[in-house]
């Protein structure tokens, strides 16, 4: 007789380990605050670089510009207004990525969590399956002895 | 309608057997069909035009992660705009640069978005994406189809400028191109209204279809088309954007029929049915409202008797050998439901009269919207509670075949030491008496499960242990 039970929770775990598992190893393998704050270094530096294009093709639309306020040295008017929008910028991109990956972490853990309670559950199903079959098989081998 | 859900099911069933050929196949086309319309409305760079070449790198997209392919698309439009001019593959750059770093770098996943953005844009089918984005993703995808109509546009505005764009040999004039170009961009405002309106549909659709409602999904697609002809009138007002909403209308409706056809196949639930169950535990209390899902009833599956030779095959498996007329009183009504599919044949009650059948099958028609599951599991318990019985008359059965078979063997041995009269006939005997009884006794009170019982204890162990497997599989059921 197929155990449904035992077949339910199998293909759960075959399918999170084909899919999930790989991925959520990753994250479980951090403390919160540390995967938290190691995401934001990332979107710190990718935000920088997407900053950095954006303020380039300004500088290249406005070159004449750029040149000339370069010889009055009122280039850090410029540089000061960019810092401030940069600083803007990366502040909501730190903070979407801090909700994002808090979120991400969470259903990570819960994640494995789950999967750690299906491999439990696994585990006690052996085992009594184990003890059954060892008290089916006992008194057989007993009485074996026995008549010999 | 049910012919439509027998559609659906086999569609759904031949996807689930070949998806291993079908999603890569899918991802092929997809693949082939982006190249070869990135090839035909640009191909400025007629190396990569190559019909071979195409199918090549579409196979290889077609090995590779969507986010992926995404990027191998965007390197062929760069090559495309480099071979035109410079200024265009350099903003065209910058674009796929912002798109990748600051979007891509939170949901790879919705790459396909991005994908069937442009081509959706190229069929006047693009009010359908945001709407399908709504229903199959999450509130993140609104990025993803705003940054294609950004994509979409400046491809356009590449191809429709191409002879300007063409050839620049001056480092001024190369500086006014990308000056054309970006004003192109961040002027157009026709293009934000769309792109605005779109992220917002797909806001729309997502948060409307995760209510709690009936009908969720279909109220969440006739919003979305909606909100579109909202702002488009809202824009053509005070923003002067043309709407065009009558060129545009049949093509949203279209939409919203591809929307309707996406709900049928992926949330058909029957609202009809749905059930209110309120109950409790030491922490909480459940409010719960359950919505049956809708599947056309299989077209082999025949109304059988509860005892037919198939019911009797699990009964003797349960290790019941046969059935008495109690025991099917205690069973319940003996008419239950059997996909006779899976045993290979028709089960002979079937097969004995249409009319038996089709009587059946509207009683279970009747039956189903009344909990029928409930009624067959009702019915295994009761054969549950007949084979613990019957496993309780067998240990009984076994107690006493053991206890006379003692008394035999005490018999038998004295019998034999008499005739010898060589050893002490008690102790002898008794002896004698002990090994036959563990002899004789052991086949007796074997039972048709295959657990051996020497004793009332161990029958009694064996009984327990029985019972635990038979209440685990009668809870499973």
């Amino acid at each position: 007789m197929l155990n449904q039970d035992r077949i339910r929770t199998m293909t759960r775990l075959a399918i999170y380990e084909e899919e999930q598992s790989l991925r959520d190893e990753k994250v479980g393998g951090y403390f919160g605050n540390d995967y938290v704050f190691s995401q934001i270094m990332i979107s710190v530096i990718a935000g920088t670089a997407a900053f950095a294009v954006v303020f380039g093709v300004y500088c290249v639309y406005h070159l004449d510009a750029f040149v000339l306020r370069l010889f009055d040295n009122t280039i850090l008017e410029v540089i000061r207004r960019w810092a401030k929008y940069y600083a803007i910028f990366i502040a909501g991109y730190c903070a979407v990525t801090f909700f994002i990956y808090r979120a991400r972490f969470r259903s990570a853990q819960s994640r494995i969590k789950k999967y750690r309670r299906d491999l439990e559950f696994m585990a006690e199903e052996y085992e009594l399956y184990d003890k059954v079959n060892a008290e089916a098989e006992t008194p057989e081998a007993e009485g074996t002895e026995e008549t010999a | 309608m049910t012919t439509l859900y027998e559609i659906r099911d086999r569609i759904v069933d031949l996807y689930r057997r070949f998806d291993y050929i079908l999603r890569p196949l899918a991802k092929f086309a997809m693949a082939f069909v982006l190249l070869r319309e990135i090839n035909v409305s640009l191909g400025w760079m007629e190396r990569l035009n190559n019909t071979l070449l195409t199918v090549i790198i579409a196979l290889v997209c077609t090995l590779m992660p969507m986010s992926m392919v995404a990027a191998v698309l965007a390197l062929v439009i760069l090559l495309h705009l480099y071979a035109l001019s410079m200024e265009a593959a350099a903003v065209g750059a910058a674009i796929f640069l912002i798109v990748f770093l600051v979007f891509f770098r939170f949901a790879p996943h919705n790459a396909v978005i991005l994908l069937l953005m442009p081509l959706a844009c190229k069929m006047d089918l693009h009010y359908a994406i945001p709407l399908a984005a709504g229903l199959l993703f999450n509130v993140g995808a609104a990025v993803p189809v705003a940054l294609g109509v950004v994509i979409k546009e400046y491809l356009q505005v590449v191809a429709d400028n191409s002879a300007r764009l063409r050839g620049s040999e001056s480092v001024e004039q190369l500086l006014k191109n990308i000056r054309f170009l970006c004003d192109k961009m961040v002027h157009n405002r026709a293009m934000w209204v769309v792109a605005g309106t779109m992220a917002a549909t797909v806001v729309v659709v997502y948060f409307i279809r995760k209510l709690a409602v009936a009908h969720a999904w279909t109220i969440a697609s006739a919003a979305g088309i909606l909100t579109e002809i909202l702002i488009f009138i809202y824009a053509e007002k005070h923003f002067d954007v043309p709407a065009a909403l009558g060129d545009h209308l049949v093509w949203m409706l279209v939409s919203l029929l591809i929307a309707l056809i996406i709900t049928f196949f992926v949330f058909n639930v029957d609202f009809a049915r749905i059930e209110n169950i309120q109950f409790a535990d030491d922490d909480y209390y459940y409010y719960v409202k359950a919505v049956p899902r809708v599947s056309a009833s299989a077209p082999d599956r025949n109304a059988t008797d509860f005892y037919s030779e198939a019911a009797e095959r699990d009964l003797f498996d349960y290790g019941i050998d046969e059935v008495t007329e109690e025991e099917k009183e205690l069973a319940g009504t003996p008419t239950v439901f059997r996909d006779s599919s899976a045993e290979g044949q028709p089960a002979p009650e079937a097969a004995a009269g249409e009319d038996a059948a089709e009587e059946d099958a509207a009683s279970f028609g009747a039956a189903a919207g009344a909990g029928i599951f409930d009624r067959i599991g009702n019915r295994f318990r009761a054969m549950m509670d007949a084979y613990k019985q019957k496993g309780a008359e067998k240990a009984a059965e076994a107690e006493a075949s053991a206890e006379e078979a003692a008394e035999t063997a005490g018999e038998t041995v004295t019998a034999e030491e008499t005739i010898t009269a060589e050893a002490d006939i008690e102790d002898a005997s008794e002896e004698a008496a002990e090994e036959t009884v563990a002899a004789d006794a052991e086949p007796a009170a074997e039972d048709d499960t295959g657990f051996v019982v020497e004793d009332a204890e161990e029958t009694a162990q064996a009984i327990e242990a029985e019972e635990s497997l038979g209440k685990k599989t009668g809870d499973e059921v």
